[in-house]
């Protein structure tokens, strides 16, 4: 891994898509299925990865560095050895790391300058 | 499994590496899908959410990589890039000077056909004028009421010519126009077909625009542009001769140009017809890649349109409807897939018994085999021409788009 951080501090956010996986992944190694079960299951199943935008997204993070395929196998037994499976790289983990502190002061600042809503009763504006 | 083999040949849709590279592993992610979470309605659901994601992902795996400058830059020197050579210019003055004859043509045959007197079907007002005579008597007070009615006759021969005529002479301008528009767009197909060959071959076009099949789409748009202002040329050239020359043999101005309607009608399919047989002609010149038959395609058109028509015209009036439909079907048919016949068959819509009753359905019929020809001629010109002519490199290497 590069000594230089390729994290520029103004870089813009990643694809959301992007953002789920490497949260699925950041749980350990993972083949697509079970990318897109975490996916659904960390949303709540408001987000349903379908194959195509999942490889899709895969395709791009692997040629930028964020995930990268592994060999090793949680069992080869109980294992389908056409799957693939990915996981986290350096670069990847500091994205993530990136994207989660850039969030949390979004947050942060939306919680501060957030006033109550008043809703006014204004008949002639529908 | 079904649904997996189904899913497996939606997989199509997909740019061939990608699919190659990672369609295995979206049918296995598809059925592990389907066995863990479908049955009844929820295998239902499961299809709909992976057909919206197929449309969606497989339309940006297609799009990916393309800069549409640089596409359309590369597209510009890719249709341009072989020399002019001269009988390019010849051929484009040919079909302008064709126009334009056409146009000036336009006026004189109605001014003869005012002087005449005549209907469209020919029948003369003397030989009406003599039967409503003879039917009179030939009394004095007939043939005052004869001369009377000849003038009247006339009078509404000249607002019925000027009601019927007029919009059959836009419409027939109208296919002149597209014609000689379709054999332009044939050469340019020609062109393109050769540019872009030879653009696969030095590798030049096939980089700058990314390996991808559809960026052909602005092989579409490049003859039309260049149609429309040639044709443009033609008009005013047409025009100008058509209304000085009369005026110079002592004739009657043209009644071209009465009918906004038709002339709106006419404009609308100049446009549309020159967009189709810009892609014709491109799809069919990138296939083919041979300018003799491209041309002999043209000038079918022209001489189909031209003998069919006329032949169309010559049955219709002499058959009861039940024949007269089967031959008007194929007539017109043929007359809308040799000239491209949008303004007739926009007027067949608006005007179903316009002229003839059959004129309506047997046009729509004619259509209905036009946009089918249409469909074909251009998906398999595509289809070839991006398989052969700007990747065929690439598909020597292994590569290919299908």
């Amino acid at each position: 891994m590069s000594m230089t951080n390729p994290i520029r501090r103004n870089q813009p956010p990643i694809p959301v898509a992007q953002l789920h996986i490497l949260l699925a992944l950041a749980t350990g190694d993972k083949h697509g299925y079970a990318i897109m079960s975490e996916v659904k299951a960390m949303t709540q199943g408001s987000v349903s990865m379908g194959p195509g935008t999942l490889y899709g997204t895969v395709k791009r993070m692997l040629g930028a560095g964020l995930i990268e395929e592994t060999a090793e196998r949680p069992d080869h037994e109980l294992d389908d050895e056409r799957r693939r499976y990915y996981r986290l790289t350096g670069l990847g983990a500091s994205v993530l790391d990136a994207e989660i502190a850039r969030m949390e002061h979004l947050v942060a600042t939306a919680r501060v300058k957030r006033t109550p809503v008043t809703r006014e009763h204004n008949p002639g504006n529908r | 499994m079904i649904s997996e083999r189904v899913y497996r040949a939606l997989l199509l849709a997909y740019p061939r590496e990608h699919r190659r590279e990672y369609g295995e592993l979206m049918v296995q992610l598809f059925g592990d899908r389907m066995r863990c979470e479908g049955g009844g309605f929820r295998s239902l659901v499961i299809w709909v959410q992976t057909l919206t994601d197929l449309v969606h992902s497989a339309f940006r795996e297609r799009m990916e990589g393309v800069e549409i400058r640089a596409m359309l830059t590369a597209t510009f020197w890719t249709v341009f890039e072989p020399r002019i050579r001269w009988w390019y210019l010849v051929i484009t003055l040919a079909l302008v000077a064709l126009i334009a004859f056409g146009l000036s043509g336009i006026p004189r045959e109605a001014n003869s056909r005012y002087e005449a007197g005549t209907f469209q079907g020919g029948h003369s007002l003397e030989a009406a004028l003599a039967e409503r005579a003879w039917e009179a008597g030939f009394s004095s007070e007939a043939v005052r009421q004869q001369r009377e009615w000849y003038e009247e006759y006339r009078l509404q021969t000249v607002r019925l010519y000027s009601k019927l005529h007029a919009p059959n002479s836009i419409q027939l301008v109208a296919q002149m126009m597209v014609t000689a528009g379709a054999l332009f767009a044939v050469s340019l197909g020609v062109i393109s077909g050769r540019a872009a060959r030879s653009s696969a071959r030095q590798g030049t076009a096939r980089d700058a625009l990314s390996g991808r099949r559809w960026v052909l789409a602005p092989y579409f748009a490049v003859p039309l542009l260049l149609w429309i202002p040639l044709t443009g040329v033609a008009v005013v050239l047409g025009l100008v001769a058509g209304f000085i020359i009369p005026s110079f043999l002592s004739l009657k101005g043209p009644v071209v140009g009465n009918s906004t309607w038709s002339l709106a009608l006419a404009v609308s399919g100049i446009l549309l017809s020159g967009f189709m047989w810009s892609a014709i002609g491109v799809g069919l010149g990138t296939f083919i890649r041979s300018a003799p038959i491209a041309f002999a395609v043209g000038i079918s058109a022209v001489i189909g349109e031209i003998s069919i028509g006329a032949l169309a015209d010559g049955f219709q009036d002499k058959l009861p409807l039940p024949f007269a439909f089967p031959v008007l079907l194929p007539t017109h048919g043929a007359i809308s897939l040799v000239s491209i016949d949008a303004p007739k068959l926009f007027h067949g819509l608006v005007t179903p018994t316009f002229g003839h009753p059959l004129h309506g359905p047997s046009s729509v019929a004619g259509a209905v085999l036009l946009l089918g020809v249409w469909a074909a001629a251009v998906g398999i010109g595509l289809r070839h021409s991006a398989k052969s002519a700007l990747w065929g490199t690439r598909r020597d290497e292994g590569g290919g788009l299908l």
